[in-house]
């Protein structure tokens, strides 16, 4: 029911949202923004793209405005966008560094810079490291269902997998992310 | 099936929800709300469970500031255009513009074309095409 509910209001949004109604593109922008820029930086660990991959996922958003069909969750669409937009990306910075190994090593140099200006102590900026350290897969899981707090399907659905393979990775991700943190663990807690 | 596996079963399945959603039951799958009960067997798994929930709460998800909020709106507003609808420059006055332009080529071409016949068929009756007129 509550599904239903939302997604008829979100169908009554991009009504507004195509007949060009500023208020409820700021409601729009307000609402979902924050969410997926916070997938986005941890998927890339780098903020300037995360905006640009937000900003490209937002304005897919207002060109389908128009034949908006009440038959998705909006936040579902956009994590959606924003996932598949940030696994391009990843893909792209892969071929031109030419390795895994150098992604990863990339990804965490990146992260200590884009983390000093979110993070407001050591214990967070510890655990942000660890959390971007993770394979990008378990890290989108980790951040879908415990940072952006999406039910379990909704994540599934964003990664295009099953609620099985979800959970398979949120398992493997907290374990390996309790591993990275177990000798400063005692420390954070 | 008897007790004993019963319980082994649902302390299975209650320390494969621990190690995947963690300790707050409020992220547990609806159906799978039965097994919030606590048992001696998943003590360590709950623990466990808990310790890595602190630490995920430890490192929230960066938000952006409220500039970049409102840089976002400008940006996404300019690139689709929405901001015709401030200025009706582009959805309102563009594509009527263009079908009149158009329309004026169009009448252009056939209007050539019926002077050049007009004129080939004069010419042929050995008429010089300002003489008709």
């Amino acid at each position: 029911m509550a599904q239903t509910t939302s997604i008829e209001s979100d169908a009554r949004l991009m009504a507004k949202i195509a007949r060009g109604d500023s208020e409820a593109e700021r409601e729009l922008i307000e609402l979902h923004f924050p969410r997926i820029y916070g997938l986005a930086c941890r998927m890339l660990g780098d903020q300037s793209e995360a905006e640009d991959i937000c900003q490209e996922a937002l304005v897919r958003l207002w060109n389908t405005a128009d034949d908006w069909t009440a038959s998705a969750k909006l936040s579902t669409w956009l994590h959606r966008v924003v996932y598949n937009l940030s696994v391009d990306c990843l893909r792209k910075r892969r071929h031109m560094m030419g390795s895994e190994d150098v992604e990863t090593a990339n990804l965490f140099s990146e992260q200590q810079s884009g983390i000093d200006e979110y993070a407001s102590n050591q214990t967070a900026d510890i655990v942000n490291a660890a959390i971007l350290s993770l394979p990008e897969r378990q890290r989108t899981a980790i951040t879908l269902v415990y940072h952006n707090e999406l039910g379990n399907i909704e994540a599934a659905e964003i990664m295009d997998i099953s609620v099985e393979a979800l959970e398979s990775l949120l398992s493997r991700g907290r374990r390996k992310l309790r591993d990275n943190l177990f000798d400063m663990r005692r420390d954070l807690i | 099936m008897s007790t004993d596996d019963e319980n082994k079963q649902f302390d299975e399945l209650r320390r494969s929800l621990l190690a995947a959603y963690g300790a707050n039951v409020s992220r547990w799958p609806e159906g799978a709300k039965e097994a919030r009960d606590p048992t001696p067997a998943t003590e360590v798994a709950l623990a466990e469970a808990e310790d890595i929930d602190r630490l995920l709460e430890a490192a929230s998800a960066p938000v952006p500031s409220k500039l970049q909020i409102e840089n976002m709106l400008k940006d996404v507003r300019k690139t689709t255009g929405t901001e015709a609808y401030v200025l009706p420059t582009r959805r309102f006055f563009i594509l009527p513009l263009g079908a009149l332009a158009l329309a004026v080529m169009l009448g252009i071409i056939v209007g050539q074309s019926l002077t050049y016949g007009e004129r080939h068929r004069a010419t042929a009756f050995g008429f010089h095409y300002l003489d008709i007129i």
